[in-house]
């Protein structure tokens, strides 16, 4: 052997390999894109519905497509201690951005100097909001690609404020995007790691 | 120090190195239970690039050496074998670390 185990890496390419199915991908794509529609159909429930099924049918799908297929494991007690301190960050991460997006909010009832100033950004705050939860996530979870969404979120939203697009823009673009790396690593996982079947027992 | 004993401490060294872990595809395997707490078959499988076959007798191997504990459970009726280091697995891995790295060192040296 020439140079040492790097258990640390084998820790975390295994522990990443259950990030790589697409499948949050997927959902998430699929929540910008119901977005999109619920803004050109002026159908605002369509926007609203697809985040709390996607909450709902994540974990279902994990345990259908990604444990077959990648199997079983029961990660270090120090792992699962930075899992739940992620958890908390990303909870705290999360009121904090209601916070702002009450304050965004707010901006339209009134015409302080600040108000005024929020309101001429348009919906940028809104896409600055969601491109720093995209950040976050890769940051936390260590998920390189999510860094890639950050900033064609940010991108999108300037881009389409500052050409005057119209605002579904802002959320087909990004969506699109996520969708496609979602489908292309989901796809990946089906046809690299066939399922194996359930009645199969190994025998060590 | 006389090259007759540095080559003495080198063999020795040498010789500390645990046959059961010291190859390839037993010590991939240890590795991957070393960094868990426990995983199953597909876990091993996908990670180690192992075949079934190859991955189930190098297992048994293990398992008779006292390294590893295959337990075989029924999750929601889905038949599921668990695999876990075992403490004496567990030191057997960090010490077969330590000698390589002596070994490592000690060699390293003569360029």
């Amino acid at each position: 052997m020439s140079q040492e185990v790097d258990l640390t890496k084998v820790e975390r390419k295994a522990y990443l390999a259950y990030h790589q199915d697409g499948i949050y991908d997927l959902l998430v794509g699929l929540c910008f894109l119901s977005a999109a529609l619920g803004v050109v159909s002026e159908v605002i429930a369509a926007g609203a519905i697809a985040p709390v099924l996607a909450i709902l049918v994540a974990p279902a799908l994990k345990k259908a497509v990604t444990l077959p297929r990648l199997g079983y494991v029961k990660f270090s007690p120090q792992r699962e201690q930075k899992e739940r301190m992620n958890m908390t960050y990303l909870v705290a991460l999360l009121s904090v951005t209601a916070l702002l997006g009450m304050v965004v909010f707010s901006a339209y009832s009134g015409d302080a100097a600040w108000q005024l100033w929020i309101r001429n950004l348009g919906i940028i705050p809104f896409g600055f909001v969601l491109a720093v939860v995209a950040f976050a996530l890769g940051l936390l979870y260590d998920i390189r690609r999510c860094y890639l969404y950050a900033v064609v979120i940010i991108a999108t939203f300037i881009v389409g404020h500052v050409l005057e697009l119209r605002l579904w823009f802002q959320f087909a673009v990004p969506g699109l995007v996520i969708l496609v790396v979602g489908l292309v690593l989901f796809i990946r996982l089906i046809t690299r790691y066939p399922k194996v079947p359930a009645g199969e027992i190994h025998e060590a | 120090m006389k090259p007759e004993d540095k080559a003495q401490r080198d063999g020795q060294a040498a010789a500390g190195i645990d046959r059961i872990i010291h190859e390839p595809a037993r010590l991939l395997i240890l590795t991957h239970l070393y960094v868990v707490t426990e995983a199953d078959f597909v876990f091993l499988e996908r990670q180690t690039g192992l075949t079934r076959g190859n991955l189930s007798s190098h297992l048994s191997r293990l398992e008779e050496g006292g390294y590893v504990t295959v337990a075989k459970k029924f999750v929601e009726r889905v038949p599921r074998t668990v695999l876990r280091l075992t403490d004496n697995g567990r030191e057997a891995f960090s010490a077969y670390r330590d000698t390589i790295r002596a070994v490592l060192s000690t060699k390293g040296k003569q360029g």
